[in-house]
Order: C-alpha cells, then structure tokens, then sequence
C-alpha cells in the first residue's frame, strides 16, 4: 500500500514540472503586468515603468524567468512579487486557501451525506412517491444556474433578516469586521450558512444520481442476491456488501469534484463575496498579476494530483481486489 | 446625552444580531419562495434624486445636517486593501483613496463644487508670493501634528516632494508632474514655514502635496526608495487626518479605523469607520439593504440603479454627472485616418453622421435621466469655463445627410449609394478596428451604434472587445492595435496639466497620435501659466482646433451613483477624484435619528 502511494507521488513529480513550465508559458504570454499601469491617466512615467518591469523580473528571456520563478520558489519558498507592492503573494494564497476550506469542507461533508442517503434511499424504492420526489429534487438542483440560486437564496435571506429584525444571515464576505468574543464565531456561522447551502445543493445534485444509479447496480448483482440466500439479513447485505461497492464511483467522483472546488468555488465566492482561492484566480486574471496567476494554478495542480492519490487510495479501501493487485 | 442615546440605537439598527437565530432556516424557506419578486420598498427617500448638481454651490451642501458625536459607519470599499502608498503608481488608485483621505494630509481640498479651498485645518496660509521664479510659501499651523504628536513639518514636505520628482528612477511614482518642476523646497520658522520654487512655472500648483506620507516614519524605513516601498505594504502608522488605522484584517478585506484623538482640526463625529472591500459591484445593494454596509459608491447600470431605487425610504441614492467622460477617439497612425491631404475630411465626416444624442438615450438615459451631451474635451459643465466647442462644426449631429455631402464634395465615391467608400485618389477606406473594454456593455452598445452609423456611409466598422486596455491604448510592439476606440478620461479641477499629456505631439497619454503646433502652443500656454482667465482662453483654444481637426468626440459625462443610510449625515458624492470620504471628519449619524 504504501508502495503504491509512493509510486504514484513520484510518477506526479514530472507532470508537476512540466504543467508549472506550460503554465508560466500561457501567463507569461497572456498577461501584461503593466498593462493596467499604462492605462492610467496620467500615466507613469517610463522610467517607473522601467523600475517595476525591473522589480517583476519582467526584462529577462522566457527561460531566465521561468529558472528564476522556479529557483525562487523552490530554493527560497517565495512565491515572487505580485504587481501590488503591498501583496504578499505567499501569504494571499495561504488566506486564500483557508477561506476556501472553511467554505468547502462542510459543504461536501453535507452534500455527500444528503448524496449517499437520498441515493441509497432511491435506489431501493426505486420508483416509488419517495424516489420521484428526491429524483425531481435532485434535477432542481442540477439545472438551476449556481449563480442564479444564490441570488435568489442572498435576496430571501435580505428578506427574511429585514422582516425578522435578526440580520444573523450575512450575504457578503467570510466575516464581519471588527467583532469579538463569542459573536466571532456566530457571526462566521452567520456568513457560512448561504454559500454551504448552494455549494452543498450544487454538488448533492449531481452526486446523487450517480449514487442511485451505482447502488442500482450492485442492486441487481448476484453476489448480494447469493448473499441474502445465504441468510444474510437485508440491511447487513445493503449496508456490509451493497453500499460499500456502490461508494467507489462516487468516491471518484467526490475526490475530483472537491479537488476543483478547492481550486475556488469561483461562482459561489464570487457572489458571496469569500475571498477563496476562486476569488483570487479571477482578481489575479483581471489585474494581469503573473505571480498570483502562477502561484494559484500551482496549487491546484497540486490539489488535483494529491485528490487523485486520495482517490486511488481510497478504492483500495473499498475494494479488496485493488489492494491485493 | 440624546446623541449617546441615539448612537447605541443606531449601533442596534445598524446590524442587529440574536444568538438564538437557528430557527432561521424554516423561515428563510419560506422567504426563499418570495425571493423572486425583488425588492419590498416603494417610492424614494427624501432627497434621493438624478438630477445632476455635481460642480455647483449646492453639491457642497447636499446632505448637510446636524449629527451627534459617536457611532460608527460601515463605508463600501471595491478593492481589497492592498496597497497604502497612495503616492506610488500601482497604489494610485480610487478605492485606496477613500481610505487614505482619513488618514494622510492635504494642502488643498477639492471640494464637490469643484472648488480647491485651503485646507484650514493644516494651513494657516498657501501663498504664491513670486512669479519669477515661481515661489508658494506654505504656512503650517502650529498644532498640526502627526497622531504620535511629531509636528507636521518642512520635511514631511520635502519627503513628499523627493519621491515624486522622478530624481530616483527606482522610485515608481504614480505621477511626477508638478513636483518636477520644483527646484527646491526648504523650511523655516521652526519647518511651521515651506518655501517650494519652482524652476519652470507651474499654474496647478494647489494640485500638490496631497495625501502626504510622514517623513519621520520615512526615516525608520531606509533611504527614500525603501521607505516609499515600504509605505506600499505597510498601514501608515501614524495619522495626520480625523481618523488613525485601529486594524487591518488578513485578507485586506477590511479596514477599521478610529477617531484620531490628536487630531489638530474639527475632531471627526464618528468613533469608528469601516472600509468593507466588496469586489464585485453587483453584489453591493443586497450588502446595503442587509445593512452589512451603509454606504456604497459603485458605477452605475441599468439594473443595480433600479435594484437600489426599489429600496424605497431605506436608501437615500443620488446620480450625478462626473469628471470622468467618456469619448471616441480615432488613432492617426492609420493610413486612411490619418490620411494627410483627405484624412480629416473623413474624420469629421465620420463624427459628424454619428449621433452622440441617440448613443447616451439608447444607453446611460435609461437609469440617468439627467444624462446630456458633453460639448468639450477640457472642461465639463460646472467648471469655470466650460463652453461648447463641439456642435458649431457639427460633430456628434448625427446627420447624415451632411456627412454624405462633405465627403461626396471632397471626391469620395459611394458615399451615398450604400456600396464601399473610396477616397479621391481611389483608395479604399479599409475596415475600421474599434474597440472597447470587455465587459463593459455600455461601451459595447456605443460601438455598435457607432458601427451601424458609419456602415451607412459605406465605412465598415469591426466592433472588438479588449481586455487590456491600457495595452491596447499604449500600442506597445509592432504596429497599432485600434483604428477607433471608446474609453473615458478623468478630468480634474486642474485641467491645465491634466490635459497636456493627452493632445501635444508625443504627448505621454496621445495614444492616436494627434499632432497639431497651434494646439502644442495652447496647451503648453496654459499649463504655463497662473492666470486662470488666460489658461481657459488656451484650453478653449486647443480644444475647438481639436474639434475642427476631428480626433476626438466627447460622448457624455459617466455618471456617477452614491447609495446610502439616510441616518447619516453630510454624506455627499464627490465627483472628482477625491471621492465621497473628501469630508470623512464630518460624517456622522443624523441627531434626528436618535
């Protein structure tokens, strides 16, 4: 097991590399860090066009910048200068990505709960009230634009706090400013309820079906139906022998769906005002911030790499037969 | 003790908030159904209005009212907080400004009216007592002192003009114009007295030593390319206006700060002020109307003016009519354009079939009523000296009829006849590249009516999003990379300097390449000089040979939108660069509130 972990971390290390030098390629094409500073009225004078191309690193070959950035990063742990002198790249990433944790993680925990169970639920009384009730509920979710329910859900929660007077669901940002003591934690409590909801919904929908669908499968298999002629009580057959298997696909699933997510749940960050990894990649695109953009993007390669280990691991966990193989 | 009462009330309407708030989730359901049908508000607040005041006696006074002492407001920010070196070229920015103006000293106050008055709190006096060489005598009030209650001083002065007169080319300025023309600045009387000359004449002279940095701070940070780097990252420790930083938070998404108790002026009215950054300007009247900010300061469109406007009595709103201005630009380093013997023909023709009254009605007039053609390049209405040096040459007219015949005159073929236009020496008028900045559907809309207009003159017209442009404006690389482009200009109350760059030969900011020695003349005149009557005669000038040469064409003036609690008071828009918080110390919750 731990062989096989190994090997597939070292076999990630040359596609790190290579994806980080494509990456530097695509920004360092696609961006003009001081494209914005040009348009300014009145603009900056050469010479201090001069200095920041200087102080970005910017008046260097393809290849000097990339071993700079590389070295740096590796060497040294920076992550380079961003073009806001008051940005500390590193240190924006490291908020950046707690933001989105904290974000992330109830919403997957609750959106897999409700996955599994409603899933579960379906298959085994397919066709009934119950399960045409979760499958149109499910379908909701699936076709309703992210953006649009959590507009609709920010301008109900306006209503509901201006008819209650309560103002405890927030609709922007992680927190509120300048609190402290225990309303800290409520107000945090306060500002995660809204955006847990849509990211929650928008991931229970999919992982639902594939849930259903999965145990529906193992449903009709021959070893849960030797299973139960060999006295096996019902639960213990679902439970023990059904929704153990009926896991891996979603499991694939999950673990690649919570990878992108943590690279930035960017709609929902973005109209809930978080401050995540999301946020960041688009406010680095907009302000054509090389350093930012690269620092994100590796990251998420990262994230990817190790969800997919995750995964892998995982399945030997499930399934048997991968750990023996 | 009414003022002590009606603050804690304001604290409790302001974000009022129960612990025992878990029942929410049924109740909020049950919202979610009526979530649909918008806002619950109807009519306006008192003085809610879109009529334009902007650089009027009036916009001085809007929104004046007597407030208690305490409180605290939560002010919209749309940047996170960043960068505190407001001085540095990648600091210069808005948003930064709205928190700095609380915290670092000016010379001079613009005000709403466009007016430039002394700033008395820091000033005793601000006086030109030479014209050759032009020499400002700065008298500082004795009591003006930085919140650690070092003085405010002759070095807090020559600091703010070393690192902005581009001596040090390591120093990234956001400007040097003005202090490059300062030859010296020393001190006397103790440094209460500051003596800039200047080695060239320099008539914006109040435009400077704004949003100073404290030099004594400076000094801890190394020499002046460090502490000016330093100033980018770091919150300025000390204060020299009503408010001082209390905390930043991690992300930069929030600043506090308090009133500053050594402050040598009128102490601020509130205790506190919020900078929230809420980065995406459409999510800003639901934080409004959830009363998780009090104040918000976005560019308007269509559907966040109505969603503020169906707030009702919640919101006091006001649109005015801005600085900034938005304009079609053709760039001359096209062959056809900038045709020398009939590319100017084609230019006023061009402007002349297009229709600037049709452009802002199918645009900003449907959330701006007030909204109306702007008639000059240097100066809006409002500003001494504005005049209309626009229509008398039938730019912007819209008529088509005497566009056809201007170029039918000149010897263009097809002008009329629907086919493709051709030049009197046989060329054909190639496709014109416009461009606009992606996303921005107002200009996009503007582009394609310009394009269908000039498509009737047998003139084709590619309309094409940018989303750098700045890259764009600056044509770096090979080549150019517009024919015709629409984007806005900040004017300034200093419109002498402010104009130069954009229209003399070579000038920084000339990006279509207009070149014209009577214009160079004009505008060098009256950046050139201290006579006010003199530099609008050259302002004037420049800008009505501008017009007879057609480069450029002044659309409209962007409007502007502030929305806030109609609790507070002496809250009022600011259409400069300075922004609402010009008058930050003033603000405070309405005594009728309480």
């Amino acid at each position: 097991m731990f062989a096989f972990a190994v090997r597939r971390l070292l076999v990630s290390i040359p596609v790190f590399i290579v994806s980080t030098f494509l990456v530097f390629l695509l920004v360092a094409y696609g961006a003009d860090p001081l494209g914005q500073l040009r348009a300014k009225n009145p603009p900056p004078s050469q010479a201090t066009l001069n200095a920041l191309a200087n102080q970005l690193y910017l008046n260097h070959n393809l290849v000097d910048r990339y071993w700079h950035w590389f070295t740096q990063l590796f060497g040294h742990g920076s992550w380079g200068p961003s073009i806001n002198a008051g940005v500390d790249v590193g240190q924006l990433l490291w908020t950046s990505l707690q933001l989105t944790i904290r974000l992330v993680v109830l919403a997957m925990v609750v959106a897999v709960l409700l996955a599994v169970v409603s899933g579960v639920i379906s298959a085994t009384r397919q066709y009934s009230k119950l399960d045409y009730s979760i499958t149109v509920i499910g379908f909701l979710f699936l076709s309703l634009p992210v953006f649009w329910f959590a507009m609709l859900l920010k301008q109900a929660a306006v209503n509901f706090n201006n008819s209650t007077g309560s103002y405890f669901l927030s609709t922007y940002g992680a927190n509120t400013p300048g609190l402290t003591g225990w309303s800290v934690f409520s107000d945090a409590i306060g500002h995660l309820i809204l955006p847990t909801i849509v990211l929650a919904m928008s991931s229970y929908a999919s992982w639902s079906r594939f849930q259903r669908a999965s145990m529906l499968d193992v449903l009709g298999s021959d070893y849960l139906r030797l299973a139960r002629a060999k006295g096996l009580s019902r639960r213990k057959v679902m439970i023990r022998h059904g929704l153990r298997t009926a896991l891996i696909p979603l499991t694939t699933q999950v673990a690649l769906d919570v990878a992108a997510i943590l690279g930035g749940a960017v709609l929902t960050e973005q109209v809930f005002g978080w401050q995540g990894m999301g946020t960041m990649l688009i406010n680095g695109i907009n302000a054509q911030d090389s350093n930012v953009i690269l620092a994100w993007l590796t990251v998420a390669a990262v994230i990817v790499i190790v969800f997919n280990l995750l995964a892998d691991l995982l399945y030997a966990v499930l399934d048997p037969r991968i750990r023996l193989g | 003790m009414a003022g002590a009462l009606g603050t804690d009330r304001w604290r409790s309407a302001a974000r009022p908030r129960r612990s025992a708030a878990w029942s929410a989730a049924a109740a909020a359901c049950a919202a979610l159904a009526l979530a649909g049908c918008g806002g619950s508000g109807s009519g306006s607040s008192s003085g809610s209005s879109d009529s334009n005041i902007a650089g009027t006696a009036a916009a001085d006074t809007w929104n004046s009212a007597t407030v208690g002492k305490g409180g605290k407001v939560t002010w919209t920010i749309e940047k996170t907080m960043d960068n505190w070196n407001l001085l540095s070229a990648d600091g210069n920015t808005f948003d930064y400004g709205q928190v700095i103006n609380a915290l670092a000293p000016s010379t001079f106050i613009t005000n709403p009216s466009y007016s430039v008055t002394l700033n008395s709190d820091l000033l005793a006096s601000a006086t030109e007592t030479s014209t050759n060489p032009e020499t400002v005598v700065y008298k500082i009030k004795p009591n003006a002192v930085w919140s650690d209650g070092s003085p405010i001083d002759a070095d807090d002065f020559v600091y703010n003009w070393q690192v902005q007169n581009g001596s040090d080319p390591n120093i990234a300025a956001a400007s040097t114009t003005g202090y490059q023309e300062i030859k010296s600045v020393t001190g006397s009387d103790g440094g209460k007295t500051v003596t800039a000359v200047f080695g060239s004449t320099f008539s914006d002279w109040k435009a400077l030593f704004t949003t100073m940095l404290p030099a004594h701070i400076a000094q801890e940070h190394g020499n002046n390319e460090q502490s000016f780097a330093w100033f980018q990252s770091n919150p300025l420790p000390v204060s020299g206006g009503p408010f001082e930083v209390s905390s930043v938070s991690s992300d930069h998404t929030s600043v506090i700060l308090n009133r500053n108790p050594k402050y040598y002026g009128a102490p601020a009215r509130l205790d506190q002020i919020v900078f929230r950054a809420i980065t995406d300007a459409s999510q800003e009247p639901t934080a409004l109307q959830n009363k998780e900010v009090d104040g918000i300061y976005p560019q308007p469109e269509l559907n966040l003016v109505t969603q503020v406007k169906n707030m009702g009595d919640q919101v006091t709103w006001k649109i005015d009519s801005g600085l900034s201005f938005e304009h079609i630009d053709f760039n001359l380093k096209n062959a056809a354009l900038g045709n020398a013997s009939w590319g100017k023909t084609l230019r006023t023709a061009m402007f002349t079939a297009t229709n600037r009254q049709d452009i802002i009605d199918k645009t900003i007039k449907q959330f701006d009523s007030g909204s109306t053609v702007l008639n000059s390049r240097m100066l809006v209405p409002g500003q001494k000296g504005y005049q209309d040096n626009v229509t008398q040459f039938g730019l912007g007219a819209g008529d088509l009829t005497k566009a056809r015949q201007e170029l039918t005159s000149a010897g263009f073929k097809n002008a009329a006849s629907g086919g493709h236009l051709t030049a009197p020496d046989g060329t054909a008028i190639p496709a014109l590249a416009m461009k606009y900045t992606v996303g921005n559907q107002i200009r996009q809309n503007t582009c394609d009516l310009f394009a269908a207009e000039m498509a009737q003159l047998g003139i084709t017209v590619n309309v094409s999003p940018t989303d750098n442009l700045g890259a764009t404006l600056a044509q770096t690389g090979n080549g150019y990379s517009y024919d015709v482009i629409v984007f806005a200009w900040v004017d300034t109350p200093f419109p002498a300097s402010a104009n130069q760059p954009l229209y003399t030969t070579n000038g920084g900011s000339n990006f279509g390449g207009y070149s014209n020695a009577q214009v160079d003349n004009w505008l060098n005149a009256a950046a050139g000089t201290t006579d006010s009557a003199a530099q609008i005669t050259n302002l004037n000038n420049a800008d009505q040979q501008i017009s007879k040469d057609a480069y450029t064409l002044p659309l409209y003036q962007k409007p502007v939108f502030l929305a806030f609690n109609p609790k507070i008071g002496n809250v009022r828009d600011n259409t400069t660069s300075v922004g609402p918080t010009y008058n930050i110390g003033e603000w405070g919750l309405k005594s009728s509130s309480s």
